[in-house]
């Protein structure tokens, strides 16, 4: 049977459970952003609105980056569910820090599977996740970079420092 | 590869690629490879703690769609511990390489 199911599929089972997990963790980042966007959006922070709708795509494309990933190797990638997620928030800050601590969550989630992977020698899987840690590292550091602009501009109207937040 | 209990006797067995059969006694149900992976994930999630706990306060069984909706399973708490049981084995891998 074992060989039956390794001529099915290059993955292991496990690994594709998490990364199964996986895309409903970057799905409900991409509803988080969306929400924040919105947020900022109607309160006329256009930078910040536009920093979080391209996030919101960006989490929807390494989603469905995982979403073929599996298909493509013989697995069967569910279509994720997402929760209810926050609408309202204190501050532009708040949302900046909520957005840390979401991206902290996906880079945990993303760790584990890579560890799984390398532990039960899935290969290919660890491969295929060495650009997700790469691509946390910088994610995270993107919002961390935006927090100390906010922490050394905490003085100022908002809507100046809306205008230093990077859309690109 | 058999499985057998005191009620039940499941079994899963290959029959060439991308060709499973999941014999559950009184009948017999074919999975292609991304079925039995969609099956498995079902089985799995139902016969956690959790989703036990809610089955066993309710009506104590499950009806569970198989195979592309072609087969529904009625299955009581013992068959589905077995049946996750079974699952779990098939599909356990000591190595890919």
């Amino acid at each position: 049977m074992e060989t039956a199911i390794r001529r099915d599929m290059i993955l292991d089972v496990e690994v594709v459970d998490l990364l199964n997990h996986q895309i409903t963790m970057e799905q409900q980042a991409s509803s988080k952003y969306l929400a924040m966007a919105s947020w900022c959006d109607q309160r006329e922070l256009r930078n910040s609105a536009a920093y979080f709708y391209k996030q919101a795509e960006e989490e929807r494309e390494h989603m469905m980056k995982i979403f073929k990933f599996i298909n493509d190797n013989g697995g069967s990638a569910m279509s994720p569910i997402a929760t209810e997620v926050a609408h309202e928030f204190e501050s532009l800050r708040a949302i900046f820090e909520a957005s840390l601590d979401a991206e902290i969550e996906v880079t945990k989630s993303i760790h584990h599977v890579f560890k799984t992977a390398r532990k039960v020698g899935d290969f290919t899987s660890e491969i295929f996740l060495q650009w997700f840690v790469t691509e946390q590292a910088e994610e995270e550091e993107k919002v961390r970079d935006i927090l100390d602009l906010i922490g050394l501009m905490e003085d100022m109207p908002l809507k100046m420092i809306d205008e230093r937040i990077p859309t690109e | 590869m058999n499985f057998l209990t005191e009620d039940v006797s499941f079994k899963i067995s290959c029959g060439g690629r991308n060709c499973y059969q999941l014999d559950l006694g009184y009948k017999v149900i074919d999975f292609t490879f991304c079925q039995l992976l969609t099956f498995r994930k079902k089985v799995l999630e139902y016969a956690s703690y959790e989703s036990l706990e809610t089955i066993i306060d309710g009506d104590n069984f499950v009806l569970l769609f198989a195979a592309d909706n072609k087969h529904v399973l009625f299955l009581e708490v013992p068959q589905l511990i077995e049946l996750r049981e079974l699952l779990l084995t098939v599909f356990k891998q000591k190595s890919l390489y």
